[in-house]
This record gives structure tokens, sequence and C-alpha cells, in this order.
């Protein structure tokens, strides 16, 4: 796993400045609210994917109207709060990449959060169902596969908040 | 009293594995499960192609969606390692300043 040596290359460059340093934050704090707002949300996704896993018409989009656009409201607004938070030590994430730049390495640490884009592809995939719901309905095939992406995008938003928690 | 070099090395050595060890067994078991949430996306979608239960246009969104899903998994799993980094650097440092600590006699702000 290249992962590890990546780990060990960064962490062998930045004991040269720990002396120095001390101890360093690279990532934003820990929220357990957002994180306990997100696994709700998750159960209220889940929830509207099971009531429409037989696939809709779009004569019955009125019905769901409103509930995708609670949805997708409550998905932007975590995404935003995400991203607000702040990464003390901003100013060593940037030494660290310009260690990895020098070095040809192609992976660069950014200092936003990617549960942010996380949440916006799952704003942005629910946003193209609701189009697709409210033009044509959708196939239980179709609904299934909108499923599988917002639970996949979400897994990636849950780990990185739930990880935080160090 | 001396700071015993060689004692250090392998504390240091014992708490930064501890760290990564713990993280990587984590990040793993993530990994794995993003891998087969692609792969099942892919055969979704090729399963609702064949079946012509999405049009093209549709089609088209979620092949472009998927290679949005993989960057993602990509960015989450360097966010996991800027916070690993994170506690490695943090328990090291509470190493070395607790070593110099117990042979100088002097607290320090290890917490700073």
């Amino acid at each position: 796993m290249r992962a590890i040596p990546l780990v060990g290359q960064s962490i062998a460059l930045l004991l040269f400045s720990v002396i120095l340093t001390g101890c360093v934050q690279l990532a934003p704090a820990y929220d357990k609210k957002l994180y306990s707002d997100l696994t709700d949300v998750n159960a209220s996704l889940l929830g509207f994917f099971s009531s429409v896993s037989t696939g809709t018409g779009k004569q019955s989009f009125p019905e769901r109207k409103d509930t995708y656009h609670a949805l997708i409201g409550k998905i932007e607004a975590l995404a935003m709060q995400s991203g607000s938070r702040p990464i003390p030590d901003r100013d060593i994430l940037k030494k660290i990449n310009g260690y990895l730049s020098s070095n040809d390495r192609e992976i660069l640490f950014e200092d936003r959060p990617p549960s942010v884009a996380s949440l916006q592809k799952i704003s942005e995939t629910l946003e193209k169902m609701r189009q697709t719901d409210a033009d044509r309905g959708l196939t239980p095939g179709a609904v299934k596969i909108f499923k599988n992406g917002v639970v996949l995008s979400m897994d990636q938003a849950l780990t990185y908040e739930a990880f935080l928690n160090r | 009293m001396s700071l015993d070099v060689n004692q250090l090395v392998a504390d240091i050595k014992e708490t930064a594995s501890a760290v990564i060890d713990h993280d990587i067994a984590e990040i793993r078991g993530f990994s794995e499960r993003q891998v087969t949430a692609l792969a099942k996306q892919a055969q979704l979608i090729a399963t609702a192609m064949v079946n012509k239960e999405i049009e093209e246009d549709l089609a088209d969104y979620f092949l472009d969606s998927l290679e949005d899903m993989a960057l993602n998994f990509a960015r989450t799993l360097r966010g996991l390692l800027t916070v690993t980094i994170e506690k490695v650097w943090n328990a090291v440092v509470s190493v070395i300043w607790g070593a110099i600590e117990r042979v100088t006699g002097l607290p320090l702000k290890a917490g700073a």
C-alpha cells in the first residue's frame, strides 16, 4: 500500500520540526453535532430511497417534491458547516505540500475537509434524481444507482468526520 | 543524568507504530468498502444500460459521477492520512519532550 511510505516520509520530514513546533492540528476539530446530524440525515435518505425502491411515475412527483428539497437543503447546510471549520496549522500543511512537490509526489494535502466534496456530491446526485423524477419518473434500476452513489459518498463523509474524533 | 538516545529512538518507533498500525487498519476497512461500492456502482450502471432501464443521457451522467466518486474516495484517503500524520506527530512530540523533561527536570510545554 503506497499510503504507508507516504505517511513515513511525511513524518520523517516533520520530525525535524518537532522540537521547534510542538503539538499541531492539521485537520479540523471533531464536531459531534455535525456527525450526529450526518447520521440523522443518512437515516432520512435511506428511508426515502426505501420509499421509492420500486420506481416512480412523474405524475406522483408532487408528492415527493418537498422531501427532495428538504433533503438537499439539509445536505448543503452540512457541507457548508463542515467547510467552515478552521485548521489551526494550515501553514504546516503547506510545508508538507512543498516537500511532496519537490519530490515529484502527485498527492498533495488539501486544507479543506474532504467531507465537503462528498456532501456536495450527494446534493448534486439528489438534484439530478429530483429532475429525472419530475421529467420522466424513476425506474427501479435508476433508483438503485442513485442510492448506491449516495451511500458511497455518505460513507466517505461519515468515515472522515468520525476519524476526526482523535 | 544523560538522555539515552537508543531508548528514545525505541520509544519514538513504538509510539509511531502504535498510531500507524491502528489507523491503517481503519483506513484499510474504509478502502475495502469504497472499492466494493465503486465496483457495485459500475455493475448497476452496466445492468441498467443492458436492460434499457436508463436512457443515454442518464447513463452518461452516472458514468461521469462514478469518476467524481472515485476522486472523492482518493480525497478522503488523503484527509484520513493527514489526521494520522497529525496524531503521529503529536505522539512523537510527547515522547521527545517527556525524555527531555526527565533529563533536565525542567517542565516543557508539551501540549502547546
